[in-house]
């Protein structure tokens, strides 16, 4: 068993790295509304079944049908915001009908993809353009590194929005203090928007990546929702490379799991792992954005 | 025209409609709101947790499982009796909710939530996967009757008779305590966290406490439906039963005492009458809290309670 350990390990941070992207979504939502975002996984699931939806039933060309699929999911991101959270938060809705409305939304995108779509599992071709790489015993495949790849690029290019633009130090300060931001004229609606959008970018962003790798399923969101939020606890909500830290712990912890202890019971191992992870350290282990505040995230 | 509906005439009322409804409806209605009153036991448990202390589960579905097996594994393979089984199944399912609930409740947010939708999952994952002890997706068939002091509860109008009568005497007790000093300790914290601790109100105690509480009442439900079904099985509690259980919570009510038994007669009553769209079932019913959320927050009870006070 020792000889496949490169290999689980390569593997899990190439799923890792998959959570890790959603964790950021996660992050990004939780510090500009303090709602954790029961639909965050719907995402990913969304990113990955209508790019498949529209490269095989709409027969678009595959950089068209990926790009189609991202621009659509950051659009039910935004519409979810538009009617799902604002009327709430317009109300001054308490914290838990918040929780019950995202995993409503939860509840209806799932099934809307089943009954439009396809309740069988999708998936479209590798995106090519990558050679595979020999590392050793282990072979890194195309897709393999576009996930690396896009990973890498995904926080490059985070970080620099938070850090270096208006409109990034904006939402984090909405994120560091939403009534302090609003006295300074921040407009904290239109950050709440944003921060949906993103997180609905990461996701479909994760999804598109990922999907060539072990195709998706309707009800896939369910369970990245779970691994996310996971990986999200441990980065510390917001922290983003805390965010694909915990990701990729995750992604090792489960791969080995699966190898070492059962493969009968697959997910219940990662969801066994990711309960005694939030028993232990229901905090997380790195700091959340709230502690970081000034320093760069 | 001063008359008013208070809780008493509404209980009475409530008994009265539980027991004439079989002499009048068909087998087929009998059944459904036999599971209306099993749904409702689950639902009155689950709003005193989030209704009152403001916490929400996502995993209730699986405390139901816990004691469906609980009662078919401890009667069919061991021969113990169903009160006994129903007793110990409570037990653990409890003693679960307090092992999960001691460090995630400590945490500000909404922790829970996540951590019990992680149980539900593993729950029902596991329940279907270790055939050995749970059968499998084969479940464990022929659990017995439910009998008690020599009576056997052998059809399904006794058996409708019994859950109905646990779900009354559980329901009067979650008035006992919603007007309790703790549930008055437990709304105070759910209104305004800080203000209740400040108070002197053990806030982490108070909502472990009120936690365990729920997941016996599911635990209950669930020990009920296995010898309603004389049989357990995992698939009966997946996803799609939390859902529903947050559709009853969300449009009957969430927070009002009658909210959840309200909820769970119009819910349940509908989910079984979809027929043909049985499919739709779940896009239904996330559609239709979706909606109470946006436009009904409190729910049927709650805004049957304003225009009547008006």
């Amino acid at each position: 068993m020792m000889d496949l350990l490169p290999v689980l390990l390569v593997n899990g941070i190439v799923f890792g790295a998959i959570y890790g992207i959603n964790a950021i979504g996660f992050g990004i939502v939780y510090n500009t509304t303090g709602i954790i975002n029961f639909a965050q996984g719907e995402f990913v699931m969304l990113g990955g079944m209508l790019t498949s939806a529209l490269y095989a039933q709409a027969h678009f060309s595959l950089p068209l049908a990926i790009l189609g699929g991202i621009a659509a999911t950051v659009v039910i991101g935004v519409l979810i915001e538009r009617i799902a959270i604002r009327p709430l938060w317009r109300r001054g809705a308490k914290d838990w009908t918040y929780v019950f409305m995202l995993f409503a939304v939860a509840t209806v995108l799932p099934n809307l993809v089943m009954l439009w779509i396809s309740r069988d599992p999708q998936t479209f071709p590798s995106f090519g353009g990558m050679q595979p790489i020999q590392l050793g015993s282990v072979t890194l495949s195309g897709q393999a590194l576009w996930v690396l790849g896009v990973t890498v690029v995904v926080v490059v290019v985070l970080q620099g929005f938070f850090n270096h633009t208006l409109l990034g130090k904006a939402m984090k300060a909405t994120a560091v203090n939403r009534r302090v931001a609003a006295w300074m004229g921040i407009p904290v609606e239109r950050m709440v928007v944003l921060s949906f959008a993103l997180a609905a970018l990461l996701g479909a962003v994760g999804g598109v990546v990922f999907t060539p790798l072990i195709s998706t399923q309707f009800d896939a969101g369910i369970g990245m929702t779970l691994k996310g939020f996971a990986a999200a606890i441990i980065g510390g909500m917001g922290n983003i490379r805390g965010a694909i830290a915990g990701g990729l712990v995750l992604g090792i912890l489960e791969s080995l799991s699966t190898a070492f202890i059962s493969s009968v019971y697959g997910d219940a191992v990662t969801y066994g792992i990711l309960f005694v992870i939030l028993l232990i350290w229901p905090t997380g282990f790195f700091r959340p954005l709230i502690e970081l505040q000034q320093e760069e995230i | 025209m001063n008359w008013r509906p208070n809780n008493a005439s509404g209980v009475v009322a409530l008994i009265v409609v539980a027991a004439i409804l079989p002499l009048l409806g068909s087998a087929f209605a009998v059944t459904v709101m036999a599971l209306a009153g099993l749904y409702a036991i689950v639902a009155v448990g689950l709003n005193l947790l989030a209704g009152y202390a403001g916490k929400i589960s996502f995993g209730h579905n699986a405390f139901m499982a816990m004691g469906a097996y609980a009662s078919g594994i401890l009667t069919v393979r061991y021969g113990w009796s169903p009160l006994a089984a129903m007793a110990a199944g409570a037990a653990g399912t409890g003693l679960i909710a307090f092992i999960i609930g001691t460090p995630v409740l400590r945490v500000r947010g909404h922790y829970l939530a996540m951590i019990t939708l992680a149980l539900g999952q593993i729950v029902i994952m596991v329940s279907t996967r270790w055939t050995e002890v749970t059968g499998g997706l084969a479940g464990i068939p022929g659990v017995p009757d439910f009998r008690i002091f020599g009576l056997v509860f052998d059809t399904k109008i006794k058996m409708y008779y019994l859950i109905w009568c646990i779900a009354i005497a559980l329901f009067l007790l979650s008035f006992r305590i919603v007007d309790s000093r703790f549930g008055r300790a437990l709304r105070a914290l759910g209104a305004h966290e800080p203000a209740a601790a400040a108070l002197g109100v053990a806030v982490v105690r108070c909502r472990i406490q009120i936690f365990i509480l729920s997941a016996v009442y599911a635990a209950l439900a669930g020990s009920l439906y296995a010898h309603f079904l004389n049989y357990a099985n995992g698939t009966f509690f997946d996803l799609s039963v939390m859902i529903q259980l947050m559709a009853i919570l969300v449009v009957g009510g969430i927070g009002t005492l009658w909210g959840p038994m309200v909820g769970a007669v119009l819910l349940i009553w509908v989910s079984q009458n979809l027929g043909s769209y049985a499919e739709y079932s779940l896009l239904i019913f996330g559609l239709l809290y979706g909606g109470a959320l946006l436009f009904l927050p409190k729910g049927v009870v709650g805004e049957v309670t304003t225009r009547l006070r008006r």
